[in-house]
């Protein structure tokens, strides 16, 4: 088996190229025979035997193994190919970068071809990603003053500003979610309220200006900074652990029902 | 003069100029929806899109599928291209079943990997939860056992306040049964308000986050940028230029009948 996955040069691997291909589309079209009703069931054992390899891998006991990059290791007979095939994983999750741009492109080219107010925008949206697209590339495969000068006015100059500036927006929005939290009157809206309030002064100067008065050293505990960093380090770390913990268990249990195909819904009840 | 050598020259004036009017272009929408906005939405829409597929190249499929593929004649990895291209048949009506098997394989792996990161993420939380709650003096070594620190008696309130504080929570949590019984029920509640601790310090800290990136935005129009574009006066310039547009805001504002400017964004 090993001595079929050898490397291959010019004629070689371009006949091994097509030859996979060509087995890739025999093969599905083997799959496509497959009736509907049958079809769920196709899905449920790949998404089984692919869940099987980590956890077979995980459960499986221990011992001294020898990797083909990492050397000798501790784990079982499955562990020397987890880089591999994390890097296959890696590589095909790759390709689904294509969904997104094609998904975009479709919206961005309908509002193109019908004008109006908004297709100078789109227009805009297909320069911008071709401009980022070619010099990004370029970048790395031919560098140059040029390219890296180009990526340093779209990088530096446009897209980390524009990122940061967007984000930066939310302050002055946030300001009006707070007082419509503040108009709900409830316990737990005052709760986080106040603690929001005793977080964000104990974090600045002014803050912790306020409480600087404070000399009594019983009551240096009331001082914003170290209210803050009580809630944080105690009462915020107790909360988030207890959330983890749900959450935990709760991803164990969802997982488990889509690695053993019990899960429902639109996608695992499809029959396609 | 090429191209290449202008931007030599020029390109560290260039960049501060292009950030500033990304960044006042961006800013225009505090007062309302414009052009301008849409503008620079898109062009930054468009450059995260391009970033992202650049990337995307460069460190993952580059290195670690075209160069192996097609450089060093590893032919398998045509494999991984079929397997890829199952995504696409989420657009066809008649083989988009086969796109459900590819995102059934990952979600299979996810699913599988969830074991190994219950124990490593969860399970050491759950052994160090198990905190003093009774002072003592520091204990020295023993054979085969380490030395244990001292429990001070604040430390002990403070590990008791934590147990609380944690059972309460993920009393909180339990959904596998009707939560009938009195005390159950005023621990789910407590839970349920201390858990608004959590939320208004993971707010306080949002806000201050966000206020930290637009007091950098502030800095780097008044320093970078005025120090650039006008010398040593240029933070002094920029301030009243933008004190100057605060104003022309507030007053357009104002005189439109004091609706929220930026209502129709949020």
């Amino acid at each position: 088996m090993a001595s079929l996955f050898v490397p291959a040069k010019g004629g070689a691997w371009d006949i091994r190229v097509v030859g996979v291909f060509a087995l890739c589309v025999l093969l599905f079209a083997l799959l496509q025979l497959t009736p509907k009703q049958y079809r769920k069931y196709v899905i449920q054992f790949v998404t089984l035997i692919a869940g099987l390899y980590y956890a077979l891998e995980f459960f499986w006991p221990i011992s001294h193994v020898t990797g083909p990059t990492k050397g000798e290791a501790e784990g079982n007979f499955l562990t020397p190919s987890m880089e591999q095939i994390s890097d296959w994983l890696t590589i095909i999750a790759a390709f689904t970068v294509g969904l997104g741009v094609i998904n975009l492109s479709m919206v961005h080219s309908k509002r193109l071809t019908k004008g109006g107010n908004t297709a100078f925008n789109s227009l805009v949206f297909f320069l911008a990603t071709l401009a980022m697209v070619v010099v990004g590339v370029l970048k790395k495969s031919h560098p140059n003053s040029l390219t890296s000068n180009l990526y340093q006015i779209l990088f530096d100059g446009a897209l980390t500003t524009l990122d940061a500036t967007m984000f930066s927006i939310i302050a002055f929005y946030i300001v009006s979610a707070s007082y419509r939290a503040f108009r709900v009157r409830s316990t737990e809206a005052t709760i986080l309220l106040i603690t929001a309030v005793v977080v964000m002064l104990g974090q600045i100067a002014v803050g912790q200006a306020l409480t600087r008065g404070i000399h009594s050293s019983t009551l240096q505990v009331l001082h914003f900074e170290v209210v803050r960093d009580w809630i944080l380090t105690l009462a915020n770390a107790a909360a988030v652990r207890a959330i983890g913990f749900g959450l935990g268990i709760g991803g164990l249990a969802v997982a488990l029902r889509i690695w053993l195909g019990l899960e429902r819904g639109s996608y695992f009840d499809g029959q396609g | 003069m090429s191209l290449s050598s202008y931007l030599d020259a020029h390109v560290l004036h260039i960049v501060p100029w292009v950030g500033a009017i990304c960044t006042l272009g961006l800013y225009s929408v505090l007062y309302k929806e414009n052009k301008i906005f849409r503008f620079f939405e898109h062009l930054f829409l468009g450059l995260a899109t391009g970033y992202m597929i650049a990337t995307t190249w460069n460190d993952v499929l580059l290195p670690k599928w075209w160069t192996p593929f097609h450089d060093e004649g590893k032919w398998w990895l045509a494999f991984a291209l079929a397997a890829g291209a199952l995504y696409y048949l989420i657009y066809s009506k008649k083989y988009n079943w086969m796109a459900r098997m590819i995102i059934g394989l990952f979600l299979g792996a996810s699913a599988g990997q969830q074991f190994q990161i219950f124990v490593n993420d969860v399970w050491p939380q759950i052994y160090k939860s198990f905190k003093p709650l009774v002072p003592h003096a520091a204990i020295a070594a023993a054979s085969g056992h380490p030395a244990i620190k001292a429990v001070t008696t604040s430390d002990a309130i403070n590990n008791i306040i934590f147990m609380v504080i944690l059972l309460c929570v993920m009393s909180y949590f339990f959904f596998s049964f009707e939560q009938k019984n009195s005390f159950l029920k005023g621990t789910a509640k407590s839970g349920r308000w201390l858990m608004m601790f959590t939320f208004g310090a993971i707010f306080g800290s949002t806000i201050m986050a966000r206020l930290a990136l637009l007091i950098d935005r502030m800095d780097f129009l008044l320093n970078d940028f005025g120090s650039d574009a006008f010398g040593d006066n240029g933070p002094k310039i920029v301030l009243v230029g933008l004190l100057a547009l605060t104003g022309l805001v507030l007053y357009l504002g104002l005189k439109k009948g004091g609706d929220d400017p930026g209502a129709d964004v949020v």
